[in-house]
Parts: C-alpha cells; structure tokens; sequence
C-alpha cells in the first residue's frame, strides 16, 4: 500500500526509512463501534430515516480512508513521488518536480513547490493545507489548478485548498 | 509531409535543450506546426525553459502505456497557436520506454499533421539516446568550442551513421569571437575541420539566453539577441532557405580603438 518510488524505480517501504505510519481504523481505535450506533440510534428513535443517516453518517467517519494516515519526515526533492492509499501528513518541503498523491487530504508543514494531488481517486471533499503554498500545480479530486504567477512570488501564510461549487478555493488559515 | 528531427549531443549542458526550444519557437513563428518532444525522461527541463509546467497532466510516458490518448498529452504553446510539447515523465526513468514504442509514438505524431516534430535527446549514449534516435529522420548535434564537447560530438556523429541516421547537422552553440580571435577558443574552422559534418549554424555566447531560459521565454523571440538571430538563421536554413552564417564580429566602438592606441 505504501509505495515510494526514487530514480531506479525501486519500491521501498516507507517503515524502512524511519517513517511511521498510524491507523485510526474501526479496529485500532479503541472505540467500541456498537456503543455510538446504538447511543445514535436512541436519539433517533422516532424518525427512522434520520436513523438511517446518523448511522450512515457514523459508519463513514469510521470507515474513511483519510482515516489512516500517513507521516513522512523530509524533503520530497526533485523526481520523488509519495503515493498513499489514504492521508498524508509531510514534515518537510515538496520541491518542484516532486509529487504527492493521496486517497485523501494533504498536510505539508514546509514549502508546497511541487505537484500535490489531494483525494487522487475522485473525492472532491479532501483538502490540502500548507504552511507555504506555492504549487506548481494543485489537483483536488478530478479538479486541476494552477497558480498566477504574483500568488507564486507573494507572500508566505499558511493555507489551505478546498473545492466549492466545482471549483479549487485557496483561503489563508 | 512531416520530418522528425533529433536534437543530440553527447555531452551534457552544451544547450540541447535550448536549442530544442527556441527551434520550435522559431518555426512555429515562421507559421509551421511543430511538436517538441522532450525524450529526457527522469530530468525533463524543456517544460521549465517553455514555461509550460504547471499544464502538464499527462506525459510521454502516460501516452506510451496507454494510460492517455496522444492529443491529451500534447500541451498547447502560450504564446504560438502551432507548437505543442509533449513532456517527458519526471518519476520515472530513461527504461519506461523502449526505442520501439518511440518510434511508434512518431509514427502517430506524424498522423496529427505536424509539419515538424523535434526531439530533445537526454546526454549520453545510453537508453536514453536510443530511445531518443529512434524514430528520427534527421539529426542536429549540437556543440560548443571545448575539446570535450567536440570529442563527445564525435563520438555522437559516429553512432548516429551506425543507427543509418547520415550526414547530420552541427550546431556551434556559444562561441566567444573575441577568445577565438585571441587564439584562446576553437574556431568554427577548428571545428568543422574535426568533425566533417556540415554546419547548419553558429550561436554566440549571450547574456539574453540566460535571462530568457531563466523567464521561460525562448531567446528566439527577442529581436536585439545576436543569439535570437543566429536561432532565427537556423530555423530559416531548416526551412531550405540559403542563408548565410552572419557575422559575429563585434563593431569597433570609439572607446575600444582609443583603447587600442594606448595599448601600442
């Protein structure tokens, strides 16, 4: 599942470079699934429809792949790519020319100089956030940007990217 | 009819791929549709001198393994309604392809009615340079006035002659005339003499391909770049027009002839 490709194409695993990877799934977090589906279930014990979509509601925060994540210490230089089956939390700068894809949202506490594509299989509910964002290109879901070039040479915030109406919004944080 | 051109040089950083950009510029501003493949797989830099990077979605590699159609690869020049890049994969390496789905990727470029299609060839004579050659009709090696870059042309001339690519053009990128005249740089007498092939052009060492490569804008555009004309002479000969090589030899200002008189 955790695939990181360098030059000679070779896929290592990500434990092996001293990353660590932690799941926030049904069965790690300790949290007894039945208890809250059925403490939800009393709440909405008239309408049975609302029922059904609390309970829908709490299977989806549960089962989200964005659930599992990833953390990445280092620099993604030039050529690297950084794929992973749910999020991704990078502790240093994506350079040009370096990509991240993720199943689900996108964290970067450094530079966003490269390509990030956050929610890769479609989910346009993902997000990207980075202390400096300057991509060369920023994909959420099916939806591709880019960046005019006075927001690439501005100002340094932290940011975040989201999808509203069909369409990539970046808002400072 | 479309004709696929090379772009090769043995050695590294004698400007393959400037001279593959401003070319296509060049032709493209002559009214001619042009495709640029960057075949630099791994090390791409065409897209970053065009300025066209943050439009890649796809790239020769998708378009090879059939992850993409051809036309959804091709990116749209800015600024000239006829030139197209094809941009090469970055993580990936010179192995993802083989000189037999170069050539068949040509063949299709040739079916979309190019009239030129241009190949930045990586350095070296690996992989990479097979694949690059492949699918070629026609070969420009480029190369500056060093020994090394000169002794690496030739060795590029004679693998390109065993690959049945004959009679190659030379590029003489960044000649300083002021050193050849000293006598402290190979003149283009020196080089041509070497290597036998006919030149089809000379570039001089400028300043504006620096600031125009750094601005992702070819040189070729600028009208006052001694540099952008020598471009411009190249794409004209391309075209078969019979242009002369133009002379590099600075004027002499006022100031340097009083300098001369001092110094007697």
């Amino acid at each position: 599942m955790i695939t990181f490709e360098n030059d000679n194409q070779e896929k290592k695993s990500l434990k092996d470079e001293g990353d660590f990877e932690i799941e926030v799934g049904v069965a790690e977090s300790g949290v007894p699934v039945g208890e809250i589906v059925e403490a939800a279930d009393e709440a909405a014990k008239e309408d049975t429809s609302k029922k059904e979509e609390i309970r829908e509601e709490i299977e989806n925060v549960f089962s989200m792949d964005e659930n599992v994540t990833l953390f990445h210490k280092g620099n993604l230089r030039n050529g690297t790519s950084l794929e992973y089956d749910g999020s991704v939390v990078l502790l240093g700068d994506v350079n040009p020319g370096a990509q991240i894809k993720a199943r689900g949202n996108i964290l970067v506490l450094g530079a966003i100089k490269g390509t990030v594509h956050a929610g890769c299989l479609g989910d346009r509910d993902a997000f990207v956030f980075a202390l400096n964002m300057k991509p060369v290109q920023l994909r959420i879901g099916d939806i591709i940007t880019r960046f005019p070039e006075e927001v690439l040479k501005g100002e340094i915030f932290p940011e975040y990217a989201y999808i509203e109406d069909g369409r990539i919004y970046v808002s400072e944080f | 009819m479309s004709e696929v051109i090379v772009i090769t040089s043995g050695k590294g950083g004698v400007g393959k791929t400037t001279t593959t950009a401003n070319i296509g510029c060049g032709l493209a501003m002559s009214g001619k549709k042009v495709a640029l493949v960057d075949a630099d797989i791994g090390l791409r830099n065409l897209d970053v001198v065009m300025g066209l990077e943050n439009r890649i979605v796809y790239d020769l590699v998708d378009v090879v393994e059939g992850n993409c159609k051809l036309k959804q690869a091709l990116i749209k020049d800015k600024r000239y309604s006829g030139l197209y890049l094809l941009p090469a994969a970055q993580t990936r390496d010179k192995d993802a392809v083989s000189p037999e789905q170069m050539q068949k990727l040509c063949e299709n470029l040739k079916e979309e009615e190019f009239d030129y299609i241009i190949i930045d060839c990586p350095a070296g004579i690996e992989q990479g340079f097979k694949n690059a050659i492949a699918g070629a009709d026609r070969a420009l090696v480029v190369t500056t006035p060093e020994v090394s870059a000169v002794r690496d042309a030739d060795r590029i001339i004679g693998l390109l002659e065993a690959n049945e690519l004959n009679n190659p053009s030379l590029i003489l990128n960044r000649l300083r005339i002021d050193m050849v005249e000293k006598g402290e740089m190979m003149s283009i007498d020196d080089v041509t003499e070497i290597l036998a092939v006919d030149i089809i052009g000379v570039v001089p060492d400028d300043e504006a391909i620096v600031i125009q490569t750094n601005k992702g804008e070819p040189a070729v555009t600028v009208e006052t770049s001694k540099a952008g004309q020598a471009y411009r002479n190249i794409t004209r000969r391309i075209l078969g027009e019979d242009v002369p090589l133009m002379e590099l030899k600075n004027e002499e200002t006022f100031i340097d002839k009083l300098k001369k008189l001092f110094h007697r």
